[in-house]
């Protein structure tokens, strides 16, 4: 077979055109031209703008130090830096001639801006404006490029130029973010009330990250004090009431509660969930019947924080809600979540099924059961639950022991579980489970332990019955009294154990004393009475060492008073303590009826001192039960068997109690409403006065209960009664000496240099009156010698024309007396005479000219 | 006499802030851009108090507090200048044996009271 040879003149190749080498020459050189001229621009403009920045740092090493100059300058620096600071300025004013160094130092400004803090970072900012490269940055406002315009809005927001709000604002909704979200951190950085007005302004989203740093800004000013963001709950933008209700719960502003409960029902699920949040957080519970109506209709995000917010906020009536939605609801984390709650409510109420081993028909493994127990040394190394378990399965076969476990008596609750339980297992099955979940059982254990923990299980089944084993529950017990309360079985121990304890060890048990006569009862009352006495006396001992120690005096010793010592012998004190045995003991009478005798522990009250008052005046005993008090009459047996009897002053007393519980006024029931209102009439009444009594009308208006109607009319007679009273001249004083006339010159010199003050002062002549006199005296003390020189003259200048003009106009205005700002007119107004007598020499001289 | 501060700060214009208010404040203020200049400098003397930035090249802050306490075996006392929210670093620097810190961004004035204060311990 042939095979065709591939040539030139082959139909395959006829497409491939002939290329001229020329062609390809120019190509090559044009490319190549290309790629030189594109390397070259590639230096020159890397080489102009690398350049360009070596310019900027050497210009920067150059205008730092004036800036550090200009930042650090203090009025007080000596001649030669005061000299060099005004040689400075002029050469900061020929620098900012040129754009380049504005640039560079607006640059400069910016980055310290950032390094530093406090006193040096508002000179800066004071420096910026001083420099005026504010306007630069007014001017980048103006620009078309978005990048310029953010730029000169970061600027000018950084220097905090609050003249610049105004231009900014028009920012707010512009359609390009970037210059958005600028204008917007501007708006709220550059004025408290900026916050408002983008809130009120702003018609596009609001980014969560915008969001943010907004908040950042918030948080990072001073003195803010937040407007309540209820007020833009009602926004047609969705993202500011988002963001108001973020605003809502950062500042903690609960007074848009019924709008909360409004903004649940939200269309917008992140709004809802918001408004959820917020009322978790502020604890509102009107807002449950609306969670529990929104519930079924919401996304499972939604359903999720609304089962939350119930977990806080529910009680049991809403279980029912929440079982509910644990039977209804297809969704697992909703069903998950919905338990949680009922837990959450309920601490415990449901318990995990799922995954947890049933130990319903557990038995003893096998192999345990038939392998022989002995208690020889080698088994010491076993479990002691295991070794007891085997040991007590062993002893279990004997029939005394079942006769005697049969014959203690049973918990009534064991007995139950036992019956659901049902146990009918055989112990040979016992030996393929493990142990570990199995309670302790002990083989021989007391029949009075048996007695008092209940833990013996019985059953008439045959004699292997896992029920017959004695189970004793694990109790628990204070560390420091196990052994002690272990060893409570063996009463020969018992004593000695509870002796070793501390009393403070044992304080939070009751003292439970077994078979004590009443004699022994009194005896025990009266010595702790006495100890108290004791310990009282010791303590206000101490207590006064203390203060004299701390005073660091001597203490004073007067005889005509009584001594601690005597006070507390005295008879009212016995009196006291006896009515506390009275108390004591009819307590433990009470405790009797319940087969026990407890000694409460005794209240420490401070003896009240015979001096200041009886102790009906002080001493206000609990109100009884009614039922109570009849126990208490039947208990309350004459006189107790002391040695010392009581005196008729404590029978006295008790009447006098009684009387005094009598007269006590009965107790009044009132609902939220009216307690509200009671409150609000109590301030009233504390803080008001007769202005406050068409309010008081308005509330009787509107008053339903007799209570509020009699509170309001006894408040109103009170305020009616009332004297307005006048401002004492003591109080008006002061207000004379803050509002004292101020002269409009004394602001103009705050601002103005040494020249442009000495040409108001010859205005002063002309234009000046009776308020630029003090201010001209002041003048007189002024630093600057001309000032204090040309004041004199103007001042005296003044006083002459001001007396002209009085005598023009107002004669009688001569007559006051500017010392005392009397009226000497009022003096002497008997004679003429006198009235002449009375001229001051001065104003006479000065009427002669 | 003046003491003598050796101020270690990348940032030209904060440095050259710091340091005319510290020369202001009447201290001989020895200025580096970077640990390795500052490492030069105290190899030829130890100044009365040593001013630093963590962050610097070649040679950090912690660097600095370590060559200084461990090798040089000197106890100067050294402030640390850390940014804002790097508290781990401010701890690792109490650890390595800096005597205080001061946090930017930095208050000339409040520096001026913490480096007289240390002089004053010193």
């Amino acid at each position: 077979m042939k095979i065709p040879i591939l040539t030139y003149k082959s139909p395959v190749l006829l497409g491939a055109q002939k290329i001229h080498s020329d062609l390809l020459w120019d190509l090559s050189i044009l490319f190549t031209g290309l790629a030189i001229l594109y390397f070259a621009a590639v230096f020159f403009f890397r080489n102009r703008i690398s350049s360009k920045s070596e310019q900027v740092k050497q210009r920067k090493k150059e205008l730092s130090p004036m800036i550090s100059e200009f930042l650090f300058h203090e009025d007080d620096a000596p001649k030669e830096e005061k000299s060099n600071y005004i040689d400075l300025k002029i050469e900061i004013r020929q620098l900012l001639k040129s754009d380049f160094n504005r640039q560079v130092l607006s640059e400069i400004l910016l980055d310290l801006r950032k390094d530093v803090s406090g006193e040096a970072q508002k000179r800066l900012m004071k420096l910026y404006q001083d420099l005026g490269l504010h306007q630069d940055a007014f001017a980048k406002l103006r620009s078309w490029r978005w990048e310029v315009i953010s730029k000169g809005i970061s600027e000018l927001t950084q220097m905090q130029v609050e003249e610049s709000y105004s231009f900014i604002n028009k920012f707010i909704n512009d359609k390009r973010g970037t210059i958005r979200k600028q204008a917007e951190i501007a708006i709220v950085t550059l004025k408290k009330e900026g916050i408002d007005y983008f809130l009120d302004t702003t018609i596009y989203r609001i980014s969560e990250w915008q969001q943010l740093k907004l908040l950042d800004v918030l948080r990072n000013q001073e003195d803010f004090e937040p407007s309540r963001f209820k007020a833009w709950l009602t926004s047609n933008n969705k993202f500011v009431v988002l963001f108001a209700l973020r605003l809502i719960k950062y500042y903690n502003q609960n007074d848009a509660i019924p709008s909360l409960i409004e903004l649940i029902k939200h269309k917008n699920n992140q709004i809802k969930e918001e408004a959820i949040s917020c009322i978790k957080e502020f604890n509102v519970v009107e807002a449950l019947e609306t969670l529990k109506l929104v519930f079924w209709k919401s996304s499972v995000d939604i359903k999720i924080s609304i089962l939350g917010a119930i977990a806080v906020l529910g009680t049991k009536v809403d279980l029912e809600f929440l079982r509910l939605i644990e039977n209804k609801e297809s969704n697992f984390s909703v069903r998950s979540k919905a338990i949680s709650s009922i837990n959450a409510i309920v601490p415990g109420s449901i318990m995990p099924k799922k995954g947890v081993d049933q130990i319903i028909g557990n038995q003893i493994p096998e192999d345990i059961v038939q392998e022989p127990i002995s208690d020889t040394d080698e088994d010491m190394n076993e479990p002691s639950a295991t070794k007891t378990v085997l040991h007590s399965i062993d002893t279990l076969k004997t029939e005394q022991r079942v006769d005697k476990l049969i014959e203690a008596p049973k918990n009534e609750e064991m007995e139950e579980d036992n019956e659901k339980l049902n146990i009918k297992t055989n112990i040979d099955e016992i030996a393929s489970i493990s142990l570990d979940f199995l309670p302790i059982v002990i083989d021989e254990i007391e029949e009075k332990i048996l007695k008092t923990k209940s833990s013996s299980v019985t059953t008439e089944l045959n004699e292997k019955d896992i029920s017959e084993i004695t189970v004793v529950f694990e109790e628990v017990v204070a560390p420091f009294l196990e052994d002690s309360f272990l060893s409570f079985e063996n009463t020969n121990e018992e004593q000695s154990s509870l002796d070793e304890l501390s009393e403070g060890e044992i304080a939070f048990i009751p003292i439970v004393i077994e078979d004590v006569t009443d004699s022994e009862k009194e005896a025990l009352f009266h010595e702790e009475a006495l100890a108290n006495e004791q310990e009282i006396a010791l303590r206000l001992e101490e207590c006064i060492e203390e203060e004299i120690n701390m005073i660091g005096l001597e203490p004073y010793i007067d005889t005509d008073v009584e001594t601690f010592s005597q006070l507390h012998s005295s008879p009212f004190k016995e009196e006291w303590i006896v009515e506390k045995k009275q108390d004591l003991f009819n307590e433990t009478k009470e405790a009797e009826a319940l087969n026990l005798e407890v000694v409460y522990d005794e209240v420490k009250i401070d003896a009240p001192n015979k001096e200041e008052g009886s102790v009906s005046d002080q001493f206000l005993e609990f109100p009884f039960e009614e039922t109570f008090n009849e126990e208490y009459n039947e208990l309350d047996k004459p006189p107790l068997e002391t040695s010392e009897k009581p005196s008729k002053n404590v029978v006295d007393k008790n009447f006098e109690i009684e009387a005094i519980l009598q007269k006590l006024p009965e107790p009044k029931y009132y609902d939220g409403e009216t307690i509200m209102t009671m409150r609000l009439l109590d301030d009233i009444e504390a803080l008001g006065d007769q202005r406050e009594i068409p309010v008081l009308k308005e509330l009787l208006l509107e008053a339903k209960t007799t209570s509020i109607i009699d509170r309001i009319n006894e408040i109103m007679e009170a305020f009616a009664l009332e004297i307005p009273t006048q401002p004492s001249q003591k109080e008006i004083e002061p207000l004379s000496v803050e509002f004292k006339p101020f002269s409009v010159f004394e602001d103009l010199f705050r601002t103005c240099d040494t020249e442009a003050k000495l040409i108001l002062m010859d205005e002063i002549i002309d234009i000046g009156d009776e308020k630029e006199v003090e201010f001209l005296k002041s003048l007189l003390e002024d630093p600057e010698i001309r000032i204090r020189e040309k004041a004199e003259p103007i001042l005296e200048a003044l006083q002459n024309r001001l007396f002209h003009e009085s005598l023009l106009f107002e004669p009688s205005l001569a007559f006051i007396d500017d010392s005392r700002g009397q009226d000497i007119t009022e003096k002497y107004e008997d004679s003429f005479l006198s009235q002449l007598l009375s001229f001051p020499n001065k104003i006479i001289e000065k009427l002669n000219g | 006499m003046r003491k003598k501060l050796l101020l270690a700060e990348d940032d030209e214009l904060l440095a050259a802030l710091l340091s005319y208010r510290l020369e202001k404040g009447g201290y001989d203020v020895t200025l580096c851009q970077d640990g390795k200049q500052m490492k030069e400098h105290l190899t030829y003397g130890i100044p009365d108090i040593i001013v630093s930035d963590i962050m610097m090249p070649y040679f950090s802050g912690m660097e600095l507090i370590g060559f200084v306490r461990s090798e040089l075996k000197s106890n100067v006392p050294i402030i640390i200048i850390s940014s804002a929210g790097n508290e781990e670093n401010v701890l690792d620097a109490f650890e390595l044996g800096a005597n205080d810190f001061i946090s930017k961004p930095v208050s000339p004035s409040e520096l001026m009271v913490r480096v007289a204060r240390e002089l004053n311990k010193a």
